[in-house]
C-alpha cells in the first residue's frame, strides 16, 4: 500500500487531573483514535467541546505527544526524527487557528510576519522573499500594499486571510487548520472557506480542518471524522456521513443543528448528552 | 411608510424610528439608524445580524442600558404602551428584572462568581419584592428545577464556576424568570454553547414561551436558529433594518438581496449539499457607509437608483424589505 501523507496509529493521549504529584487520577482526551490522510485529501474532524479534538489537531502538529500509539507523517513517527529530518517537516505541515490576532506578533508588519517562514528556513534573497510575499498576498486576496499594515489594522476576515498566507508561504503539503472560522461573520465565513478550498486544490494540499460547525465541514471536507469522549465514532466520505449516518450519535448531532435550509423541528430532548 | 395593519395597542415592545450614534475620532456614527420593530404578546421575535449590524444596541437600547457614550438622537421605546426614555433611571431600574429580562451570550460573566447560584437566581425578589433572602434562596432551587437542572438542591449550593456552560446558561434563563417579566431579550443565548445544548435551550425558552406567554426578542447571527425557533424576523445590516416578516415567509421568499446573500453564505447542513456563495466585500464601518442603500457595494443586483436612499417594498402581508428591487424576478432567481 502507498504511504499516505500522514497516518495516525491508535493514539491516545491523557492528562494527569489530580492535584497531588502523587494522585493517580487521569482523564483521557484523545483514545485509540487512528486514521490515515492522503495527499490533497480534506478530512474533516468535527465534535462537541471536550469531545478530543484540538487534543489529535495538536498532537499531530507534534504541540504535544500521545501517550501512546504513533503520528507517522510521510511514514515517519514525527517524534522519532532528528532535529534535520524535523526542520523539513514542520516546513511541509502548518497551522491556521481560530483565532490569528492572538497568533501574530502586534508590533510586525504584515510582511515581516509572512517573510518570517522564509527566514527561518533560510528560503532566497530578501527581494526574492518580498517578491513571494507579494505574490502569497495576492493569492489570498489581498493587495500587496497590506504588507506595511498592522495587524490591528486588519478586519477579522483579512486577518484570516493572512494567516492563510503564511501558512502557505512555504509550500507545504499539509495545512492543519483549527476552527479558522467560527471567530468570523457568515459572509465573511463563506469567502475564506471558498479560499481555502482554491487553495487547496491549486495548490493540491493535504488538510486537516477541526470544527464544531457541521455545515463548515460538509462544505469543505471529502471526508469526515466525527469523534465523541475521545474517541471516532464514525468516520467515512463527507456525504456518506451526512446522508447515511450509521451511528446514532451523528444523526443526533446532525439533528440538533437547526436548519436555515428547509424548515423543521430539531430534536426536542436530546438524551445522551450528559449535564454532569 | 405605513406598517401592515397590525393591532399595535396590544405590542409588549415597541420601537419607532430608533436612532443611536456615537461620536468617534473618525466621527459621527449612526450604529442603530432608524429602526422600528415591535414584539407582541408571547411573540418570539427573531433579529438576525452580522456583526456591526446594531443588533445588540437596540436590544441595549430597549433595556434602557446603553453605554453612556451613546446618544439617542431619535425614536420612541414603548414597554407595554410606557415610553422607556421617559422614565427616570429609578424607573427602569425598577422595571429591568422584573418586567424586562435580559439574557446575555457570555453567561458566565454575567453570574456573580462569588456567589451561589440558588441565592443569585432568586435576588430579584429581594431586589424587586423586599423579600427575606431566605425563601428568595427557595425559589431559585424551584427557578433551577424549572429550568431542568439535575438535582436542583445541590446544584443551587454551587458556584457558577461549578457548571457547564449549557448549565450556567440555564441559570441565566431561570434567574430572568423570576419575576415572570413579559419581555424576555435574549442576545446570542446560545451561541458558545454546543448544537446539542442549544437544542435543549431553545426547546427550555419555547416551553416558557407556552407556559407564560412571555414575549421574546431573540437576537441571533445564525438562520437556522431563527428558521427552527422564530415566529417572525427583523433581518439588520449595518445599523438598519433591512427586510422583515413571519420566518415561513422570509425563508419562502427572501426578497432583500442581503437576506438571500446569508442564506446561501450558510453552509447547510440537511438536504442536498450546494455550493456556498460568499457575499462579496466587508460590513461597512458606520462612519464609511455608502450613500443610499448600504449594501450597494457588496451588492450584484446594485443599479442607478441604489446611490439614492432605497424604498420600503411590501412583497406580502406583513413582509417587506428596504431594497428598490425587492419584487423584481432577477434578484429572486
Amino acid at each position: 500500500m502507498k504511504t499516505p501523507l500522514l497516518e495516525i496509529r491508535k493514539a491516545s493521549r491523557t492528562f494527569r487531573t489530580g492535584v497531588s504529584p502523587f494522585s493517580r487520577d487521569a482523564f483521557t482526551a484523545v483514545h485509540d483514535v487512528s486514521f490515515r490522510l492522503e495527499n490533497g485529501r480534506t478530512l474533516g474532524i468535527v465534535g462537541e467541546s471536550g469531545s478530543g479534538k484540538s487534543t489529535l489537531l495538536r498532537m499531530v502538529l507534534r504541540l504535544i505527544r500521545p501517550t501512546s500509539g504513533e503520528i507517522l507523517f510521510e511514514g515517519r513517527d514525527i517524534w522519532m526524527l532528528s532535529g534535520h529530518e524535523l526542520l523539513g517537516v514542520r516546513r511541509q505541515m502548518q497551522a491556521i487557528f481560530q483565532d490569528p490576532a492572538s497568533s501574530f506578533n502586534p508590533r510586525q508588519s504584515i510582511g515581516a510576519i509572512l517573510a518570517a517562514p522564509l527566514e527561518v528556513h533560510r528560503i532566497g534573497t530578501a527581494a526574492k522573499r518580498a517578491k513571494t510575499v507579494a505574490d502569497t498576498l495576492d493569492l489570498v486576496g489581498l493587495s500587496s500594499t497590506y504588507a506595511s499594515r498592522r495587524p490591528h489594522q486588519l478586519s477579522g476576515g483579512q486577518r484570516q486571510r493572512v494567516a492563510i498566507a503564511r501558512a502557505i508561504i512555504l509550500r507545504p503539503s499539509l495545512i492543519v487548520a483549527d476552527e479558522p472560522t467560527s471567530a468570523l461573520d457568515v459572509s465573511v465565513q463563506a469567502q475564506i472557506l471558498a479560499l481555502l478550498q482554491t487553495i487547496n486544490r491549486e495548490l493540491g494540499l493535504a488538510c486537516v480542518f477541526v470544527s464544531h460547525n457541521l455545515g463548515v465541514i460538509r462544505v469543505i471536507a471529502d471526508d469526515v471524522a466525527v469523534m465523541r469522549r475521545g474517541k471516532i465514532v464514525e468516520a467515512g466520505p463527507v456525504e456518506q456521513v451526512f446522508e447515511r449516518p450509521s451511528e446514532e450519535y451523528t444523526r443526533a448531532l446532525i439533528n440538533a443543528v437547526p436548519d436555515a435550509s428547509r424548515r423543521r423541528s430539531p430534536v426536542s430532548s436530546f438524551q445522551s448528552v450528559a449535564e454532569e | 411608510m405605513a406598517l401592515p395593519p397590525r393591532d399595535r395597542a396590544g405590542q409588549t415592545l415597541e420601537i419607532r424610528d430608533l436612532s443611536i450614534a456615537f461620536s468617534t475620532p473618525r466621527g459621527h456614527a449612526r450604529v442603530v439608524d432608524n429602526v422600528s420593530l415591535s414584539i407582541g404578546a408571547g411573540e418570539i421575535v427573531g433579529v438576525i445580524g452580522e456583526s456591526g449590524s446594531g443588533k445588540t444596541l437596540t436590544a441595549l437600547a430597549a433595556l434602557g442600558m446603553l453605554p453612556r457614550s451613546a446618544r439617542i438622537e431619535s425614536g420612541r421605546i414603548l414597554l407595554g404602551g410606557e415610553s422607556l426614555l421617559d422614565m427616570t433611571e429609578r424607573e427602569r431600574r425598577a422595571m429591568r428584572g422584573d418586567r424586562v429580562a435580559y439574557i446575555p451570550q457570555d453567561a458566565l460573566r454575567s453570574l456573580n462568581p462569588t456567589l451561589r447560584v440558588g441565592v443569585q437566581v432568586g435576588e430579584p425578589l429581594v431586589v424587586h419584592r423586599a423579600t427575606p433572602w431566605n425563601i428568595a434562596k427557595r425559589k431559585g432551587v424551584d427557578l433551577l428545577a424549572a429550568v431542568h437542572l439535575r438535582d436542583p438542591e445541590r446544584r443551587a449550593e454551587e458556584y457558577p464556576h461549578q457548571f457547564s456552560g449549557g448549565m450556567q446558561q440555564r441559570a441565566m434563563i431561570a434567574m430572568g424568570l423570576c419575576l415572570e417579566p413579559q419581555l424576555l431579550i435574549a442576545d446570542e443565548p446560545t451561541t458558545a454553547l454546543d448544537v446539542t445544548v442549544q437544542a435543549q435551550v431553545l426547546q427550555l425558552v419555547r416551553e416558557i414561551r407556552r407556559e407564560h406567554g412571555t414575549s421574546i426578542f431573540f437576537i441571533t447571527h445564525d438562520l437556522g436558529v431563527v428558521a427552527d425557533f422564530c415566529d417572525r424576523v427583523y433581518v439588520m445590516y449595518a445599523g438598519a433594518i433591512v427586510e422583515e416578516g413571519p420566518v415561513d415567509r422570509i425563508f419562502e421568499r427572501p426578497s432583500h438581496p442581503y437576506t438571500r446573500g446569508l442564506l446561501r453564505a450558510t453552509p447547510a447542513v440537511h438536504g442536498s449539499k450546494e455550493a456556498l456563495v460568499p457575499i462579496a466585500g466587508q460590513i461597512p464601518l458606520a462612519t464609511e457607509r455608502p450613500e443610499g442603500c448600504r449594501l450597494v457595494d457588496r451588492c450584484a443586483f446594485a443599479i442607478a437608483p441604489c446611490r439614492s436612499p432605497p424604498p420600503w417594498v411590501e412583497i406580502e402581508a406583513n413582509h417587506r424589505a428596504l431594497c428598490v428591487r425587492a419584487r423584481e424576478a432577477e434578484i429572486a432567481a
